[in-house]
């Protein structure tokens, strides 16, 4: 079946360096059919239907450019880059001794109704939807994280599991959104099938079982942690770095949805998306993936399934991806 | 193939009809062969047809009232909340009111202890405040001498209250009832302090954001708190997203003013300067009275007005137009604050601190290691997160100009109260 197809000239992926110029390869390199679909993407913002009930809270979601910013390959910004001087390796070392504590442990494992294949489906949707309202990654992260977590202490009924994830993501954005969404706003995501009160109830119930442990770690950190060593690292490639993140970005999206990756921890994620990242887009100084204190063994078994979730998702990764990216990665690996 | 998936009538998610066909994602899971958390029966079938997969939303729920909240098993709801009971503190006077909160001096019922109850109103509109979950969420993570500590958090239907322990005054309090300017070794214990709980949380990715003198919470023993964390947030970069309108106008950073939203960890230490000023001088160091730009006035006043050589990128920020400005040159700080110089290096650290430019400000962590503290005992470098500077002895607080004995006068009743709760 499915699992098959990729396996074909998969490289090896730890440290597989290739010396071909790819780099920089544009639009003029593609052919009219295969730019179809990532140039269809270009401008989320604009091809948005009637808004959610033409809310007067932030217009996010009809600015292009905010859109892009979420998964798009900004350069660090000067202070950012002082301040992760001073704070870079104390934040790292705090996040990850914490990320096992906010690890979700087989959410699904005792779900009589959600299964792997729901929980997929409703991240797939969550993915757009948080685009929608341009929110961050870090948000989607967070929500993924208090969705599971939330599983892994309740049984959940099939018919409020959309519910569940609008309120994580509801949860999640006022953690760290400056504006987060309205109540209305996501009811009417979910097509108005929940009130107003149920929402709120539910956000108690979450945030109670949760006991307000709500503050995980998430790959978004740690892609921003690991893109930030490599930039300071003495034969950065700025240029290389900033790709590559964008494009680990998309493929950290993709692996949130797939139940298989909820076992790995998001500094493993993260670190082997950029990985992956680097390959198809052939870098030439790549991120050393050793940084991350993890074996070969264990690196390279993520590896691979993070190529085959990519493989699997030919079609959905150039929807994810700002379209500078995705026109350069998207066919290399055929 | 994939996105025309999703859009079945039977789904159990409800689509969105903002987001466009070729928009929306669905993602191909990797296959389950791998995963040992499946369960066997028929997940290989389901990449490809997901159709028998899900429950069917609209047969689940025809005919059915009932709200579906009901439907999780869950043993708690929240009006019977799981952790800390309501009951389970006695609420004494009110100290005071906020935006969206109260706070009550209260008591265990459970061993007597004092407290502080943050009474929060859950507004019915969108359910439980951000600041609360903010607070509540990054505040449950710390646990530090110079952080207030979170006890219990106890969830109700009406409101959520977040139980503190109870520290009988904050900086403000402190510094009216003395007015004229501090003990300069009490500046110095109390700036350590600050210093001690800012490196902390900074070092956890986590910005205050809202440091003044009513948020620094002072004990009888002249313990430093930092307390209301309602508008911090853990880190987030890249962090273009910040709301600019943060931190109270007084202790705003120039840089904020001038509409930057690429704050950052000096965000906090601008504030730090302002308050060591203060301290010193018994007035606040940039009392704006009007707008943004009385404030900006004020602080280039002293700094004198930043310019491209002083303040790389000053004229990019969004509210910054040169002509609006006086052009003033800048001033050693003690021809603004002239108690900068009684005590020596106060006025190199507030100079390193009040930095128009953030990223010459001074890091908590390198503030700590500042000449000024250079005569206070070097255990307190060496001194565990938990553990108050008052725990090294000979370290204590000095009586202020004119207080004798009667070190907090009405205040005293509870300072006894208070020295059997600590951590």
């Amino acid at each position: 079946m499915v699992t098959t197809s990729p396996a074909e000239g998969r490289p090896s992926a730890v440290g597989r360096r290739r010396r071909t110029p790819a780099k920089r390869q544009r639009a003029e390199d593609v052919t009219p059919e295969e730019r179809a679909e990532p140039q269809g993407s270009a401008e989320p913002g604009l091809q948005l239907r009637a808004p959610v009930k033409k809310s007067k809270a932030p217009p996010v979601g009809r600015v292009a450019g905010r859109l892009s910013s979420s998964g798009g390959c900004q350069p660090m910004h000067p202070l950012e880059l002082r301040v992760f001087r001073d704070y870079g390796q104390s934040w790292y070392r705090f996040r990850k001794e914490r990320e096992g504590k906010f690890h979700p442990l087989d959410p699904l494992a005792r779900q009589p109704q959600v299964t792997a294949e729901a929980r997929c489906k409703l991240i797939s949707w969550l993915i757009p939807v948080h685009k929608h309202f341009g929110f961050s990654f870090e948000s989607l992260c967070l929500a993924v994280n208090t969705l599971d977590r939330f599983l892994t202490t309740t049984p959940v009924a099939a018919d409020c599991f959309q519910l569940l994830g609008v309120t994580t993501l509801f949860i999640a954005c006022k953690q760290v959104e400056v504006h987060p969404p309205k109540v209305k706003q996501l009811l009417a995501l979910c097509c108005d099938t929940f009130s107003h009160q149920q929402l709120c109830n539910l956000e108690c119930i979450i945030l109670n079982k949760l006991r307000f442990n709500l503050a995980a770690p998430t790959i978004n950190f740690f892609l921003e942690y690991f893109t930030y060593v490599r930039m300071e690292a003495c034969e950065a490639d700025a240029w290389e770095a900033n790709n590559a993140k964008a494009l680990a970005k998309g493929v950290a999206e993709l692996s949130l949805a797939d139940y298989a990756f909820n076992k790995y921890m998001p500094s493993l994620l993260a670190v082997c998306c950029l990985g992956l990242a680097d390959q198809m887009l052939h870098h030439q100084r790549p991120l050393d993936l050793h940084l991350s204190d993890y074996s070969e063994e264990i690196l390279q078994d993520c590896l691979d399934k993070l190529h085959l979730l990519v493989s699997l998702n030919e079609d959905s990764l150039p929807l994810v991806l700002p379209p500078e990216i995705s026109e350069q990665c998207l066919h290399v690996d055929k | 193939m994939s996105t025309r998936n999703c859009q079945g009538m039977d789904s159990v998610i409800k689509h969105l009809d903002t987001i466009p066909e070729d928009k929306k994602v669905r993602v191909q899971r990797t296959q389950s062969t791998f995963d040992p958390f499946e369960k066997p029966n028929n997940q290989v079938k389901r990449v490809h047809s997901e159709n028998n997969a899900c429950i069917n939303f609209k047969t689940s729920s025809t005919g059915k009232e009932s709200p579906k909240i009901r439907r999780h098993s869950s043993p708690s709801s929240p009006t019977s909340p799981k952790f800390g009971k309501a009951d389970s503190y006695e609420k004494l006077e009110k100290l005071g009111e906020g935006s969206y909160a109260t706070v009550y001096k209260g008591k265990s019922k459970v061993n007597g202890k004092l407290v502080a109850l943050k009474v929060i109103r859950l507004q019915e509109e969108e359910g439980t405040p951000f600041t609360a979950i903010r607070e509540a969420s990054l505040l449950k993570g710390l646990k530090h001498a110079n952080i207030v500590l979170l006890h219990d958090i106890i969830h109700t239907k009406e409101t959520l209250t977040l139980v503190f322990e109870f520290v009988h005054t904050d900086l403000c309090q402190y510094m009216d009832k003395h007015p004229g300017g501090l003990h300069p070794e009490n500046v110095k214990l109390f700036l350590f302090q600050l210093l001690r709980g800012l490196s902390y949380i900074h070092q956890r990715y986590i910005l205050h954001r809202d440091l003044k003198p009513q948020n620094l919470l002072i004990s009888d023993t002249g313990e430093l708190k930092l307390a209301d964390f309602g508008l911090a947030r853990a880190k987030s970069v890249p962090s273009h997203t910040y709301s600019n309108e943060v931190v109270t106008l007084w202790y705003r950073p120039p840089d904020v003013l001038l509409g930057s939203t690429e704050y950052s960890t000096c965000l906090d230490m601008w504030g730090v300067g302002c308050i060591f000023v203060e301290m010193i001088q018994g007035v606040a160091a940039f009392p704006g009275m009007k707008d943004i730009q009385d404030q900006l006035e004020r602080i280039f006043l002293v700094l004198g007005t930043p310019n491209e050589d002083t303040w790389p990128g000053v004229h990019s920020l969004p509210h910054f137009k040169p002509e609006r400005f006086t052009q003033y040159s800048a001033k050693n700080l003690r021809q603004a604050w002239n108690k900068l110089s009684y005590v020596n290096h106060a006025e190199d650290l507030a100079s390193k601190l009040l930095q128009c430019f953030p990223k010459n400000r001074l890091s908590a962590q390198a503030a700590l290691s500042h000449e000024y503290f250079s005569d206070l005992p070097p255990r307190l470098w060496e001194l565990t997160d938990m553990s108050s500077i008052f725990s090294v002895s000979n370290v204590r607080l000095h009586p202020e100009a004119g207080e004798s004995m009667k070190v907090f006068g009405k205040n005293n009743i509870y300072g006894k109260g208070l020295s059997n709760i600590k951590h």
